[in-house]
């Protein structure tokens, strides 16, 4: 039987005491460390140590309180120490499972480590974790060639393919003399085609660039309802053939904005056109700007069938479609769109995301910082 | 105004080089002569009159900086007008400082289709000012 069931209060330090429980117990690679209903470690194996910088030997007369941890979540910003999964579950008695957790060592290496907690009957909690700073190292070395290996590819496709869709265009426009009719559809594919490929590229190369912080920005006042509405006027010829309508609904109050017009305009653009894209022919896309604290809001929302729920969670992944197979209705994106998007907003302070539609259909919203003068 | 007559372009793709002059040639009725580098393009300048350079910036050896450079140093290539291509827009801004006969920047990959056109906006641009 296990003897750590139940360590409560009234748990004896040193209660791992079975010699083969105890041996498999140091041996796991997983750290392991049990917590008493105070907070308190009472039992820790090996593995463990690194994490609550405490060894077997620091429990030798009773149990232990953690110094300070210092941890921080993937995206660098710090983790409460009430809200580290062991003293979570302590204090709301639920399971906390599968938390990444940072932990800055002294040479600014971060190590990181996969945290879950489970209450004990009668009180305390134990906390494995698992250190899979190695595995995360070489995880993001991978994901680091292969972004490169991309850019790089991108940049020497860019001149062929500009000789290639040069070629076509000009043979197309009769430069080199009247093609025969029966032609014409072939070098429309190959136009269609190549130029596909040219706006993958630069799709490509506008995101490694927007990510790298080398995109230039030029800022200026601009009012929110007016970029919506130069954006639903740009994206009408689309909408028109589409046999889709655009409904701009503004704020009741103007909304001034300090930011890159341009950039903004690239984003609403792609908003909208996936709204277009995924609508059905006579359907409306409703563009709404609104005013949410100190940010400017324009969601986007079609009434087509709505982003799938497996979906979800790849929505802004780079090279990701929801509908690789092409059903939607005219040119196929490169799957950079909302990659790109989310990337300037960031840039701009802002942010693009997708939110869950009352009713039929998909909603996605652009939020930028409000200019604070006019608040 | 006269027209826009006689283009240089210079670009070490020579897959490049036959669209683009097939466009200017064909689309634009330009007269087009072709260099493959910078050296060779500074040579061409010398002997032969020129209303505009489309040159290509990343080039190995002589690269379309260095030309500039050397087009502005000299005396008679100095006032002809330049459109960079490249696929580093950004370059505009540092180049234009560096060597004022630069007129626009013409952003690889292109439709040459469009070109001609385009080319003679700049020339009109360059005619007016």
């Amino acid at each position: 039987m296990l003897p750590l069931a139940s360590p409560g209060p009234d748990y004896v330090p040193g209660a791992v005491n079975d010699p083969a429980f105890r041996s498999i117990f140091r041996a796991l690679h997983e750290g392991v460390a049990i917590f008493d209903a105070d907070g308190r470690v009472v039992e820790i194996n090996p593995a463990a140590g690194p994490l609550l910088a405490l060894a077997e030997d620091d429990l030798r007369d009773g149990a232990v309180r953690p110094g300070p941890i210092e941890a921080v979540n993937e995206r660098g910003d710090p983790i409460p120490e009430e809200e580290l999964p062991f003293y979570a579950c302590l204090r709301t008695g639920t399971p906390r499972t599968d938390v990444v957790l940072g932990l800055r060592g002294k040479g600014k290496r971060v190590r990181w480590f996969l945290v879950s907690a489970v209450p004990l009957v009668g009180g305390g909690t134990v906390a494995s974790m698992l250190d899979f700073t190695a595995i995360k190292n070489a995880r993001d070395e991978i994901e680091q060639r292969k972004d490169e290996f991309i850019t790089t590819l991108s940049h020497e496709m860019r001149t062929p393919l500009m000789s290639l869709n040069g070629a076509v265009s000009l043979l197309h426009a009769g430069a080199a003399g009247a093609v025969p009719e029966s032609a014409l559809p072939l070098l429309g594919v190959a136009r269609r085609n190549a130029d596909r490929l040219i706006r993958l590229v630069n799709d490509v190369l506008d995101l490694e660039r927007i990510l790298a912080g080398t995109m230039s920005l030029s800022l200026g006042l601009h009012e929110l309802n007016k970029i919506a509405r130069i954006a639903a006027e740009a994206a009408s010829p689309l909408a028109t053939a589409a046999g889709v309508q655009l409904a701009v609904i503004p704020s009741e109050k103007s909304i001034l904005l300090q930011t890159d017009v341009d950039r903004v305009q690239q984003i609403l653009a792609n908003l909208l056109s996936n709204a277009i894209k995924f609508s059905p022919r006579g359907a409306t896309v409703e563009i709404r700007v609104t005013r949410v604290a100190q940010r400017g809001q324009v969601t986007v929302r079609d009434f087509g069938p709505g982003v799938p729920k497996h979906f979800r969670s790849r929505l802004f992944l780079k090279f990701s479609q929801a509908d690789p197979g092409g059903r939607t209705r005219g040119e196929r994106g490169s799957g950079l769109g909302l990659s790109i998007s989310r990337a300037i907003a960031a840039a701009l302070g802002g942010e693009v995301g997708h939110e869950e539609p009352v009713g039929r259909g998909a909603a996605f919203f652009l939020a930028l910082p409000r200019e604070r003068s006019t608040a | 105004m006269r027209p826009l007559r006689r283009v240089l372009c210079v670009d070490d793709d020579e897959d490049i080089l036959s669209v683009v002059a097939l466009a200017l040639r064909s689309l634009g009725g330009l007269e087009v002569t072709v260099a493959s580098g910078g050296a060779e393009a500074l040579e061409i300048l010398k002997r032969q009159p020129t209303d505009l350079v489309l040159l290509d910036v990343m080039m190995p050896g002589m690269d379309g900086m260095d030309t500039m450079r050397a087009m502005r140093d000299n005396p008679a290539t100095a006032g002809i007008p330049v459109v960079l291509m490249t696929a580093r827009v950004q370059l505009y801004d540092s180049a234009r400082r560096a060597f004022p006969g630069v007129r626009a920047v013409i952003s690889k990959p292109f439709d040459p289709v469009a070109l001609p056109a385009r080319l003679a906006a700049i020339w009109a641009q360059v005619q007016g000012d």
